[in-house]
């Protein structure tokens, strides 16, 4: 059961396998309102909540999707409570401290190899130095072939037993516990742990609002994917598919059957669809409930 | 991805709700991939089924789980934090880690301050930690707890969209403080609006200028009272006030509310001294009599007799102001009433009905209108508008009689000699004479029977708006310069609507556009999420003169 939160009038998810369960499996959009975690200065790509139209949240709740919870319920304070959290806070960091440490051992195990194949190298040219300066009467030449007498190294040079523990010793003197480098994390959704009952929804209230939701919902059940068409002048934007990959058809404008329209709404509609090439669609219920659609198209006279 | 096991939903969800991360998880979070998927890019026309549109759709599917089931990770010592103090709906800031404090933040009595948008939004971009009764807040509750008071969360949204943009956002102080004229000469982007609070309610100040409703009698009880010197000049009246001199002479700045007479020597004097004050009270437009304060400036004698009694006697005065109103034809006010005068002044048979309202707003030279400013020459030709160098009397004539001849022989119209003439022997005359057929601009004036007005200086005439909008926040573009302190003029401002709440009316657009004028505004209108931003703008018609 996927939970909705009401919030000072607003719907809001707040968990992310339902945000995105209710995209995948339930076609329901919604709009992302809050900063993403990965890169908060930007509004291209925004994060949870994810805030729900009223006719949404209508059809999940009569559908039996979801169920409407109260989002003002404070946090539960106290003594215990301060005292649970900031145990488990030194919990976590002891357990990043050994996470850290076992990480730079490992670390060093890995580069095993290139430690010792260093210390050969420098042992080497520490070697080659010394026999330079006891024998600097000899030739260059009998100098070059000298280096070359020494044994050659068939084997990988490695790190012998005592030398890998000498490490380890140090790593663990200079691995300290700055508390100051603990990670911490900032909940978006909070951690309840007692269940919450579900509160009334009161919506749709006037007539307006009822025609919106009656709209919205036939056009839900005839498979497509709906969100708000206030950027277009309408009511919802209509896709054929997931507004990832698809553009919109449609803008449906919910008009009341008993109201009037002027001419010019007519114009102001043809006109707007044709500029952003989508089809208006006039929606209005008739008497017996069942939706009606009227679509707009501008054409010249032949 | 492992969730720690603190929650268990007995009754509907068989999966855990996400719940802290474990130290594991945390480390993971250093090493995020930051990029985001980009807007844009071409999209299908309509879903047909294939593998390739089923395979790209599924790719942002499992992006998009993964982005979102991110949390905000941060070491300690990066973050700052701050308390929630609910009584008074603000923020305190405790430890102060981090640049933000540069261009948000308030300080009071020592201590910081956060606005709660501010503090949800540093919440949400990673800065800061909210505890609430030693219990830190996740995002969600911040949202119900901080949110939704005096902050409405559309005001939120808007506020977050812009400061994620990068421009800093202050919240709009009214600037009722400063007068018209302060305003006009930008003298309210220099006084920091804290400065100008202080200074009118501090003590000193409220004695040089009591309230307006204050009774003659009551001015014994006002405290200790600044009194003027034994002076004449209104210079010497500031320096004696300032030096903090206290007299126990009868002067006393007295409320002209009661029918008292002034003598007339002193009038002068108490007028200049008044515009003085003038310049530092805030301006009441709308008040149809004036005010009148004044010093008692018989002081000689007064100081002389009655050196203990802080009342004046109303003999005193010769003029009765009540029914002598002098308008006010400054340029400090748009709009200045003219009361209707008592009819015994008026000549027999003469009436008048209402209120003249007069506009002496007509010549704003001063006003800074951007790339709008018109120069001096171009007001001038926009009111005499056919005037070309060498018809203006102005510059042609060399001494006053050529002057006067000059602009008779303009006003006359000489109609002998055209074939049109009849046209003008009827009720109906044409509009346009052949003598003003001068050139294009002379025509087009006489033509131009509906005048372009400008709304800012008809907008007295307009209707009250039916409902008040607050301008929400001042905008700045992003600078290293900025002061909190003394943040200057803003580049925009911003006022916030739902998409569901009514149009605004003229009314409304016009008087926000004068209060936030010359600054542009910006409506911000949020629908369920999406936040469109309109502004309205006066243009002018263009009429070209010269064709």
């Amino acid at each position: 059961m996927i939970d909705l939160y009401l919030c000072h009038g607003h719907v809001y998810v707040w968990n992310a396998t339902d945000a995105c369960d209710l995209r995948e499996h339930h076609r329901i959009v919604g709009t992302f309102v809050g900063a993403l975690p990965r890169l908060p200065r930007q509004n291209v790509r925004l994060g949870r909540p994810l805030q729900l139209m009223p006719e949404e949240t209508t059809v999940l709740l009569n559908k039996g999707i979801a169920r409407l919870l109260d989002g003002n319920v404070p946090p539960r304070t106290g003594e215990d409570v301060s005292q649970a959290i900031t145990e488990h806070r030194q919990q976590s960091f002891r357990e990043q401290a050994e996470m850290c440490k076992s990480d730079r051992k490992r670390k060093l195990h890995e580069m095993a190899s290139v430690i010792a194949k260093g210390r050969a190298a420098k042992r080497k040219k520490l070697a080659q130095k010394a026999m330079e300066e006891s024998s600097s009467s000899v030739s260059s030449s009998d100098v070059s072939s000298s280096t070359w007498d020494q044994p050659a190294d068939e084997e990988e040079p490695s790190l012998s037993v005592e030398e890998m523990r000498e490490l380890e010793a140090k790593l663990e003197e200079t691995t300290g516990y700055n508390e100051q480098a603990f990670l911490v994390q900032i909940l978006t959704e909070q951690v309840t742990e007692e269940t919450q009952e579900a509160i009334p929804w009161n919506y749709p209230n006037t007539d307006k609002e009822a025609l919106r939701c009656n709209v919205f919902r036939d056009l839900w059940e005839k498979g497509y994917f709906l969100t708000s068409g206030g950027k277009f002048g309408g009511d919802f934007l209509v896709y054929p598919g997931d507004p990832f990959r698809y553009h919109s058809f449609y803008i449906a404008v919910c008009q009341q059957r008993t109201e009037k329209m002027e001419a010019l709404d007519i114009v102001r509609l043809g006109r707007l669809g044709s500029n952003v090439k989508k089809t208006v669609l006039l929606c209005s219920e008739s008497e017996t409930g069942e939706i009606n659609y009227t679509s707009l198209q501008w054409t010249g006279m032949n | 991805m492992e969730n720690d096991d603190r929650v268990e939903e007995e009754d509907y969800s068989p999966r855990v709700k996400a719940a802290r991360l474990s130290a594991q998880e945390l480390l993971a979070h250093r090493n995020l991939d930051r990029t985001v998927p980009p807007r844009g890019g071409t999209k299908d026309y309509a879903p047909d089924g294939s593998q390739e549109q089923e395979e790209k759709l599924q790719g942002m599917y499992s992006l998009y789980r993964r982005m979102l089931a991110e949390e905000r990770v941060n070491k300690i010592g990066n973050l700052s934090t701050a308390i929630w103090l609910e009584d008074v709906g603000l923020a305190e800031v405790t430890v102060d880690k981090g640049k933000f404090w540069h261009h948000i933040g308030h300080t009071n009595e020592g201590k910081k301050y956060l606005y709660p948008e501010e503090a949800v939004f540093l919440m949400e971009t990673n800065a800061i930690e909210v505890y609430w009764n030693n219990v830190p807040l996740a995002v969600q509750q911040a949202y119900a707890m901080m949110l939704g008071n005096k902050v409405s969360m559309e005001q939120y949204q808007v506020y977050a969209h812009l400061s994620r943009l990068g421009y800093i956002l202050m919240r709009h102080q009214s600037r009722e403080h400063f007068s018209w004229y302060e305003r006009q000469i930008q003298l309210d982007e220099y006084i920091p609006l804290k400065e100008r609070i202080k200074e009118r309610s501090s003590a000193q100040v409220r004695d040089w200028f009591p309230p307006n409703q204050q009774e003659v009698q009551d001015s014994p009880s006002s405290g200790k009272l600044q009194k003027p010197g034994e002076v004449h000049t209104c210079g010497d009246n500031i320096a004696s006030q300032e030096s903090g001199k206290v007299k126990s002479a009868s002067h006393s700045p007295v409320e002209h509310s009661t029918s008292n007479q002034m003598p007339r020597d002193s009038f002068l004097e108490t007028q200049t001294s008044r515009n003085m004050k003038k310049g530092r009270n805030e301006q009441s437009v709308e008040d149809e009599q004036m005010e009148i304060q004044y010093e008692d400036s018989s002081k000689d004698k007064t100081e002389n007799k009655e050196k203990n009694s802080l009342v004046l006697t109303p003999q005193e005065y010769k003029w009765d102001f009540t029914n002598i109103n002098i308008p006010n034809a400054g340029q400090d006010s748009d709009v200045s009433e003219i009361p209707i005068p008592c009819t015994q002044l008026l000549p027999a048979g003469v009436q008048v009905n209402s209120v003249l309202k007069i506009s002496t707003g007509a010549f704003s030279l001063n006003t800074k209108r951007g790339r709008k400013g018109k120069s001096n020459s171009e007001q001038l030709s926009k009111i005499v508008p056919n005037l070309k160098a060498e018809d203006d009397p102005r510059k042609v004539a060399r001494n006053w009689d050529e002057y006067k001849k000059l602009c008779g022989v303009r006003r006359t119209v000489d109609m002998s000699d055209t074939p049109v003439a009849h046209l003008w022997e009827g009720d109906v005359t044409p509009l346009v004479r052949p003598s003003d057929a001068t050139d294009m601009g002379a025509i087009l004036s006489k033509l131009q029977v509906i005048q372009n007005i400008s709304l800012e200086k008809e907008c007295s005439s307009l209707p009250k708006p039916d409902r008040t909008l607050d301008i929400a926040y001042d905008v700045y573009l992003p600078d290293s310069r900025f002061k909190k302190s003394k943040p200057g003029r803003p580049n925009l401002r911003v006022c916030v609507q739902r998409f569901s709440d009514p149009a605004p009316d003229l009314a409304l657009i016009v008087q926000l556009n004068q209060l936030s004028s010359p600054v542009p505004l910006l409506w911000a209108v949020v629908d369920n999420g999406d936040i469109s931003f309109y502004s309205f703008t006066e243009a002018d018609l263009p009429t070209d003169y010269h064709m």
